[in-house]
């Protein structure tokens, strides 16, 4: 079935896509967003619509909230809707492919932003497949959504603020904290100390931060520092963690394991709609190209949020402002000019909040040595099951471009089609063969984005047969 | 299989209305709203798929839609995803090679 056609469609409900669908209507859009989730607010804040948890949002609680609600008044919302495909011919609108209870749907619009948030970096030690490890993203939804925390021991290991919030919610949550193992690097504080003052005059995120250290000290969670050779032990779950700290190896039980080494955005969607990306050392990852207002090196179609570039959830509203607006001086609902006057404090904002994430982005760079796990037994890919040893394997063998690696290993063919393996896949094989990151690519996305019962392809002819001149939105270049 | 001491614990903070939901043929009562991999854990039981290479137990992994750790048949439909299908009365899940 095909719905109405749209001015503009945005895939994803988080800050990005909330605040762009209050604009877009502002600006005389007709507009419709889809999220897999069956509530809004994105990762950042899933299950904001219910009640009670405020406290878990912080300050940024009650205008999470007000995007919430505006954006339900601004036009068509389909939660719990899987995008499987995008599709785009010619001068024609975009097609946008979903998937829900109620079968197969394609929305048609003439603008397509993509709000897609961010993913968490994967951390890979020896053990990080058994039951029991999981996220700090995923540990902290749970909580956010379900109000559901762990019994017994947890540990937390990695590096980042989330890692620091997440450690600190559970203790307040009741939970038993056994110790929080940090690994950033102890050099990390003396490159990021030049950024400290610029960004503290430009935001709140030093100030909370600081906060934040002292909230976990007064909590008295045992912090480990400079925390190396993480290793989860257990037969059928995870029953305790092993690291090196100063010079001795040391060994806690738990229940659950909670990692966390950063986020990166959640490229797949701008991938598989075959948008150029860039590779961004700051972070270090892959960024979609795109200009100061959101457009992306394909037409029509933009990304906004985190999807483009780690920002957080500030930035995001903002960028998904810009990005509306500028869909609507596009579409010729305003002019120029209006566009200018509209957008002028979003993006002097993010000029600011720019300055404190150049300092965030610094003092949690995540090392090499954290980013490859030395040791050949480490579980890569978590769906097809490769190895470390596997992949240093190829690299040995002059394998260097990262689709050859998959095609030849299955690294990234799984169900989750590389969104967990794929950039550390990259990292092993780079590190293998003494090449920089970016010269040994990033993984094609091919439709469908999600898995889709074939029998529900089986009754869309159009995708399960797409013409050849369609093929070119899946190559690598685009 | 219920409360099996290998599969990591969970609890809830709040009380609220709940629902049933049945697991390989247990019937379960679980909270409202929340996400089928969620009201898994809160009972001890796997909330994962079984790895197609080497047979083993997985569990949900990044609960934000990424990793597919949390593949099940859902309702007669596999590889759905239990960290992004919220519980609904009646509901079946089981546990699928993936």
């Amino acid at each position: 079935m095909t719905r109405d056609s749209f001015d503009l469609a945005i895939v994803g409900g988080g800050p990005a896509g909330l605040a762009a669908m209050d604009l877009a209507d502002e600006c005389g859009l007709s507009c419709v967003l889809i999220d897999e989730n069956s509530s809004l607010g994105g990762r950042i804040f899933h299950g904001i619509e219910t009640d009670g948890q405020d406290h878990l949002y912080g300050t940024d609680a009650t205008w999470a909230r007000t995007l919430v609600a505006d954006a339900k008044h601004a036009g068509s919302i389909l939660t719990g809707r899987t995008v499987f495909d995008i599709t785009h011919h010619d001068d024609g609108p975009i097609n946008i492919h979903i998937l829900g209870d109620e079968g197969a749907e394609t929305v048609l619009a003439r603008r397509l932003l993509i709000a897609t948030g961010a993913t968490e970096r994967p951390f890979a030690f020896p053990g990080w497949t058994l039951p029991g490890v999981m996220t700090a993203g995923g540990v902290q939804t749970l909580l956010k959504g379900a109000a559901v925390v762990p019994d017994g021991p947890v540990v937390l290991a990695g590096s980042g603020p989330l890692l620091l919030l997440v450690a600190l919610q559970l203790k307040r949550a009741g939970a038993q904290i056994a110790a929080l193992l940090d690994t950033t690097p102890a050099a990390n504080a003396m490159a990021a100390a030049p950024l400290l003052a610029s960004a503290a005059f430009s935001g709140f995120a030093v100030w909370r931060g600081l906060g934040l250290l002292m909230a976990i000290r007064a909590q008295s969670i045992p912090v480990y520092r400079g925390v190396t050779k993480l290793v989860a032990h257990g037969e059928d779950t995870v029953a305790s963690v092993e690291f090196e700290h100063g010079r001795g190896r040391r060994r806690f039980e738990c229940r659950l394991l909670v990692t966390h080494l950063g986020i990166l955005p959640d490229t797949q969607a701008a991938r598989l709609a075959g948008c150029r990306l860039r590779w961004e050392p700051a972070l270090p990852g892959w960024v979609p190209i795109v200009d100061s207002y959101g457009n992306t090196s394909r037409s029509g179609i933009m990304i906004a949020g985190d999807a483009a570039g780690i920002g957080g959830a500030e930035s995001a509203r903002h960028a998904g402002r810009v990005a509306a607006t500028e869909a609507a001086t596009q579409l010729g609902a305003i002019s120029m000019g209006e566009r200018d006057h509209r957008i002028a404090p979003d993006l002097a904002r993010l000029k600011r909040l720019g300055r404190e994430r150049a300092f965030l982005d610094r003092l949690f760079l995540p090392p090499e040595r954290l980013r490859v796990p030395t040791d050949d037994g480490t579980i890569v890919c978590r769906c097809e099951e490769i190895t470390a040893g596997e992949l240093r394997a190829q690299a040995a063998g002059g394998v260097c471009e990262i689709n050859q690696v998959k095609a030849i290993t299955r690294c990234g063919m799984g169900p989750c089609q590389g969104r967990v393996c794929g950039v550390l896949a990259a990292d092993i094989i780079a590190d293998a063969m003494g090449a920089a990151v970016e010269s040994v690519g990033y993984l094609r996305v091919r439709p469908p984005l999600k898995p889709v019962p074939l029998d529900v392809l089986a009754a869309r002819a159009e995708i399960a047969t797409p013409p050849p001149e369609a093929a070119f939105l899946y190559t690598r270049e685009g | 299989m219920r409360d099996d001491p290998d599969i990591p614990r969970f609890r809830q903070l709040t009380e609220g209305p709940s629902v049933e939901i049945i697991f390989e043929g247990t019937r379960l009562t679980v909270p409202k709203g929340i996400s089928l991999a969620a009201a898994l854990l809160l009972h001890g039981l796997p909330a994962g798929r079984i790895g197609a290479l080497s047979g083993s137990q997985r569990c949900a992994y990044c609960l934000i839609g990424q990793c597919f750790d949390c593949t099940m048949t859902i309702d007669g439909v596999p590889y759905r995803q239990a960290c992004l299908t919220p519980v609904s009365e009646g509901m079946t899940a089981e546990r699928q090679v993936a």
